[in-house]
């Protein structure tokens, strides 16, 4: 998806309407990230639910 | 030495050929000789791995498993918390791989929508503990080995006790809600734990020594917020987050060296998509 410059995960949570407490952990290029870490050209965000099945 | 008896027996009974650089012995002839000498069969697994003798079960572990690693493994002891999807699979793949001593704990009895993906749940089994259904598979399956059950949900009090007999446990819980609670008590005890928890087609696994890294922070929120409440669970990404599990389990007890360190293993079989992420 296109950004705008300087955009953070909070803002892809925010784009996606993905309400952000349902948001339990963040990865950016296969590292543990947060909702601040800022954005960059071919980033890949992977964004988790609680999971605990078994 | 009581059991010398029983050891020379075990030499003669054993057979050599030129494919493996060591003796081994059938099963049932094995169970034979443990009856005769009043040896139990989890004892005579490991005198015979100790007089370098193998088990005929465990030809084909070799040599990805070679004899010290069998004898390791023989006389591992592992925790396994959750007999449904997950424990189902692991149990069964760590109880062929040749684990010695189980205890497994799970209060709950099989009904009819575990069918889609529970190992342990039959049309024979439903409405019965599925505890029950481990011990009948266990004995199916490798005679050689220790089962302690404990059909209860476990409390947090529970834990310090079974934590400190076993070398690892795995956590194959069903749900967010005990997984923190299993995960701090597992650390105060010094116990690694491996951990799998899936969604629909999606699953992860994760070994955690004490001090690691965890992926603690899947498991926040509310029963409800657990995606699988809404996704379900396949067979096929239980199976494979078990194997996985067991896999580590096996890393742990033969050479201590884990590959899912603070680290997660994330599958999406829809996509089939895999990737390693570093916590």
């Amino acid at each position: 998806m296109e950004i705008q410059p300087g955009s953070t995960v909070r803002d892809i949570i925010h784009n996606l309407k993905i309400p952000e407490e349902e948001v339990k952990i963040i990865f950016v290029n296969g590292q543990s990230a947060d909702t601040e870490t800022v954005l960059h050209d071919h980033d890949r965000v992977g964004f988790f639910p609680a999971i605990g099945g078994g | 030495m009581p059991w010398k008896s029983f050891v020379g027996d075990v030499v003669r009974a054993s057979r050599s050929t030129d494919q493996y650089p060591f003796a081994f012995i059938s099963g049932p002839e094995l169970l034979q000789l443990a009856r005769e000498h009043a040896v139990t069969p989890w004892q005579a697994q490991q005198l015979v791995l100790e007089k370098g003798i193998n088990l005929e079960r465990y030809l084909r572990n070799y040599s990805s498993i070679d004899l010290h690693m069998q004898l390791a493994l023989a006389r591992s002891k592992v925790l396994i918390v959750g007999a449904g999807g997950l424990g189902g699979y692991v149990l069964e793949m760590l109880a062929r791989l040749g684990v010695g001593t189980f205890l497994a704990a799970d209060g709950d009895t099989f009904e009819e929508s575990n069918l889609n993906r529970q190992l342990l749940g039959t049309m024979a089994s439903l409405k019965k503990f599925k505890l029950d259904a481990a011990m009948d598979r266990l004995q199916l399956i490798n005679p050689f080995t220790k089962l302690e059950l404990f059909p209860e949900f476990l409390q947090a009090a529970d834990l310090p006790d079974l934590l400190s007999r076993v070398d690892l446990v795995l956590d194959c819980l069903g749900g967010i809600l005990f997984r923190n609670t299993l995960l701090k008590a597992a650390h105060e005890a010094g116990c690694p734990l491996v951990t799998g928890f899936v969604a629909g087609q999606t699953g992860l696994a994760c070994t955690v020594y004490p001090g690691d890294r965890s992926p603690e922070s899947f498991w926040q929120g509310s029963l409800e917020q657990g995606a699988e409440q809404v996704l379900g669970t396949l067979s096929t990404i239980v199976g494979l987050i078990a194997s996985i599990q067991s896999h580590e389990a096996v890393a742990i007890v033969t050479r201590n060296q884990p590959g899912l360190r603070n680290k997660v293993f994330l599958a999406d079989l829809d996509k089939c998509f895999f990737q390693t992420l570093d916590l």
